[in-house]
């Protein structure tokens, strides 16, 4: 089936955030004082990215994060040790710890392209978009209560463990319903700090204790869309799309659902 | 008594002199406005119009007297003690209560209102809107009971079908206990356009 892409091109350029601080970072402090400070500040850059991979990966529970860790945590090393750098090693050779740092920078960029490492929430709007029509003027910022479902909270917790590792998005938990929020590349820095209180204002769909089904789309997010979708279409579709997932999920079909998101997506860094 | 009446007979009960003119009224049998006015020392005017709102509440009755063949009034108690019903039934809305809830609604397009869910469950606990245009507007903010933000909650949206207010809370599972209070605040909201009725 082709799919007709409904949102706007994504120009969020968060990704060249890391690069560019790090070179900026870089030169200045060079600039200013000398290689050895410039080579410092650029390896604690180096361990702060090590520390944000190693909490995507600990939140998500996807090991895949740490190899880009790893690859940061090496590098931050070899900064340091090199003979220009702060703590220079004689023993070894500190250009072992720049081979094995590019091995997983290697193996980084591999994980990148088979989209192993790429948060899928704009795939899932994607989705909830296809065979939406045009309808001005629909927008509104309630929830809508999709339906029931038949699933106990503790299978759509085990689902929402699956929708994280996988990076659709982040899930949050109270005591009687299952926030789903998906995650857009670029937006997972921001949706890493934010607690539970600030999610309410994003796009998320919830599973209550009751198996009721409730969807919020944000007005920031139903903004990207090319054009002005019918805005109840659009809900009663994302929850339909979860609700794909979830029975996708528990007949053991997860490949469906990769192949869902897959039939969607267009860049690696989009 | 209704509303209306009890507004009336509470206003001139609060005034300093009204016990007075009713002890008056009580041991002179008959009054004038002149007489009570002259007693008390009130204005003329002041007695007269407090006379004849007792008059029009059922509470006195008035007789037209000559002296020198010029008329006046004269008040007696009806009765030397009057009992007070007050009707809160008469409040509701005199419409059928059923074709109210067969009419069908949604939420306005572009309303502009912004509705605040509860933080303990899937119903709104107020909703804010703006009243006026633009430069003249102001927020007013409606806190809902959990019935009507329960309803809200459920309230199709500007481009769904329309549902009537029967189906909107059966669907919200709201007990018909709360159904005056659900029609209150689908009313205001219809006034302030933030509820679409269906013509």
């Amino acid at each position: 089936m082709n799919y007709i892409n409904k949102l706007k091109p994504d120009k969020n350029i968060t990704g060249l955030f890391q690069p560019v601080i790090a070179i900026f970072l870089f030169l200045a402090i060079f600039l200013l004082f000398n290689l050895t400070w410039a080579l410092f500040s650029l390896s604690i850059v180096y361990f702060l990215y090590t520390l944000l991979s190693i909490k995507f990966s600990t939140k998500t529970k996807n090991p895949n994060f740490l190899v880009p860790g790893t690859f940061q945590l090496l590098f931050a090393i070899y900064l340091l040790v090199l003979p220009e750098g702060l703590v220079p090693i004689t023993r070894i050779e500190p250009r072992i710890f720049l081979a094995v740092a590019v091995l997983f920078m290697i193996f980084s960029a591999y994980l990148m392209f088979t989209k192993k490492l790429k948060w899928k929430g704009r795939e899932i709007f994607e989705l909830s978009a296809q065979n939406v029509s045009i309808k001005e003027g629909s927008f509104t910022g309630r929830p809508k209560p999709i339906t029931k479902i038949d699933f106990s909270l503790q299978q759509i917790k085990e689902f929402s463990q699956f929708f994280q590792k996988n990076l659709f998005g982040l899930t949050y938990y109270s005591d009687k319903q299952i926030y789903f929020v998906p995650v857009k590349m670029g937006d997972e820095y921001k949706m890493l700090i934010n607690s539970q209180s600030h999610i309410l204002d994003k796009t998320w769909v919830s599973f209550a204790e009751s198996g009721e089904i409730i969807v919020h789309i944000s007005k920031k997010d139903y903004l990207e869309y090319k054009e002005d979708l019918s805005f109840n279409d659009l809900c009663d579709n994302m929850g339909n799309v979860f609700i794909d997932f979830i029975d996708s999920y528990f007949k053991n079909e997860q490949i469906r659902i990769n192949d869902k998101i897959d039939s969607v997506s267009n860049s690696i860094f989009a | 008594m209704n509303f209306k009446e009890l507004r009336l007979f509470g206003l001139y009960m609060g005034k300093e002199y009204a016990q007075e003119i009713f002890r008056l009224l009580v041991s002179y049998k008959t009054l004038s406005a002149s007489e009570a006015a002259s007693r008390l020392n009130l204005h003329i005017r002041t007695a007269q119009d407090f006379l004849e709102a007792m008059t029009t509440l059922h509470i006195l009755k008035k007789e037209e007297v000559y002296e020198k063949k010029r008329p006046y009034y004269r008040y007696t108690l009806l009765s030397n003690s009057h009992q007070i019903t007050i009707n809160f039934d008469q409040l509701a809305d005199k419409k059928n209560p059923d074709s109210i809830l067969e009419q069908e609604i949604k939420e306005f397009s572009n309303s502009s209102a912004k509705f605040t869910t509860a933080r303990n469950g899937n119903y709104f606990s107020n909703v804010t809107i703006w009243i006026g245009n633009n430069r003249n507007s102001e927020q007013r903010k409606i806190n809902l009971t959990k019935a009507q933000g329960q309803f809200l909650y459920n309230l199709p949206f500007p481009d769904s079908e329309y549902m009537s207010i029967t189906d909107i809370y059966k669907k919200a599972e709201i007990e018909s206990e709360f159904l005056n209070e659900i029609i209150d605040i689908v009313t205001v909201l219809i006034e302030y356009k933030v509820i679409d009725k269906k013509n």
